[in-house]
This record gives structure tokens, sequence and C-alpha cells, in this order.
């Protein structure tokens, strides 16, 4: 992924998120606003969890490309997988909540996909993926 | 079937998976289908998996290959 690329994906989620949260803050919550939040949040959700799983790519091959033998390539892949494991857990967690809200339409599930959003993107953001 | 060939797969099945759950939002264009979603997750797990695996062969090839003398 280039510097440009990234940046522009973290302008997006970072816009989704705050116009998305803004508009159904507005609006009450209304159904029809949640939904279209719902619906946003799986754009964002999928974006970020799909450059995500190039970023693994791309370092799991440089990781490969700077390792001289097998054992610091074991070394380093495995710390690497362990972290990208993780992500990838809440990435599946953010799925399943959009998809519970967008089948509940209520509160509860809303809140709870807000929750597990913000935590892919914190955790992406952490690792350098988008800026 | 090379391993760079099997790299450059996993990327374009991984690439087109997500243009068709995106283009099954699209044609939705209503509530969200909870399956479309799903789908998703799935997508970028196998993705993982198919990138783990390809890179584990590029990895053989590369330490675990002697070459006869």
């Amino acid at each position: 992924m280039t510097k440009d690329e990234a940046r522009g994906l973290g302008w997006l989620l970072g816009f989704v998120i705050v116009t998305a949260t803004a508009v159904a803050l507005m609006t009450g919550c209304g159904a029809s606003a949640r939904q279209k939040t719902v619906n946003a949040a799986f754009v964002v959700i999928d974006a970020g969890c799909s450059k995500f799983a190039e970023y693994d790519l791309a370092h799991q091959r440089q990781i490969l490309a700077a390792s001289a033998d097998r054992a610091t390539f074991d070394a380093a892949i495995g710390k690497w997988r362990a972290t990208r494991d993780k992500v990838q857990r809440d990435c599946t967690a953010a799925y399943r909540a959009d998809a519970v809200a967008a089948t509940l339409d209520n509160e509860q599930s809303f809140a709870a996909l807000k929750a597990a959003a913000s935590i892919v993107y914190d955790e992406i953001k952490a690792l350098g993926v988008i800026k | 079937m090379t391993t760079e060939e099997e790299i450059q797969l996993v990327t374009v099945v991984g690439e087109a998976i997500i243009k068709l759950t995106q283009g099954l939002l699209d044609v939705k264009a209503g509530k969200l289908d909870p399956e479309v979603v799903l789908a998703a997750a799935n997508a970028v797990s196998d993705t993982v998996k198919a990138t783990d695996a390809a890179i584990d062969k590029l990895a053989h090839d590369k330490f675990d290959t002697s070459e006869s003398p």
C-alpha cells in the first residue's frame, strides 16, 4: 500500500465514521438513519479489513525477504501472525456486529457495532496500515 | 503453478470476492443483507489463510529445499 493509498483510506474511514455518527446523533438515531449508518459501517469495516488483508500479504513477503535463515523467519512470522490473528478476530467481530445490527435494528446492537468498528479502526491505525 | 503465481492468485481472488460483496451491497441498495456481511467476513478470513499457505510454501522453497551437489 502506498502512502497516498493509506492516507486516502484513513481519510475515508475517519470521514465515514464521523459523518455517520453525526447523522445518527442529529436525527436521534431513528430507524432509517440507524440503518444508513449500519450500511456505511459495513463499507468502512470491509474497506479497512480488506486493506489489512492486502497489507498482511505484503508484510509477510517482506519478512520472508528479510530473513536469512529458517529460525529467523519462524520467529518473525510467528510474532507477526499472532498480531495479525488478533486484528482478524476483531475484524470478524465487527462484521458480525454489523450483521446483527442490520438484523435487529435497535439501539443495543447499534452501540455494539460502533464499539467493534472503533476497535478495528484503532488496531489497523496502530499498525500503520492507515495513517 | 509456481508460488509467485499462487501469490498473484491470492490477490486476484481476494479482490474479486471484495468486489462481489460490494456489488451485492449495491444491488440491495437498501437494508443491508446480513448474509452479504458474513460473506465479506469469510472472504477476508479466506484471503488470510491463502496468504499463510502461499508464504509457507515460499519459505519452504527458500529454506528447506537443499540443492544436490
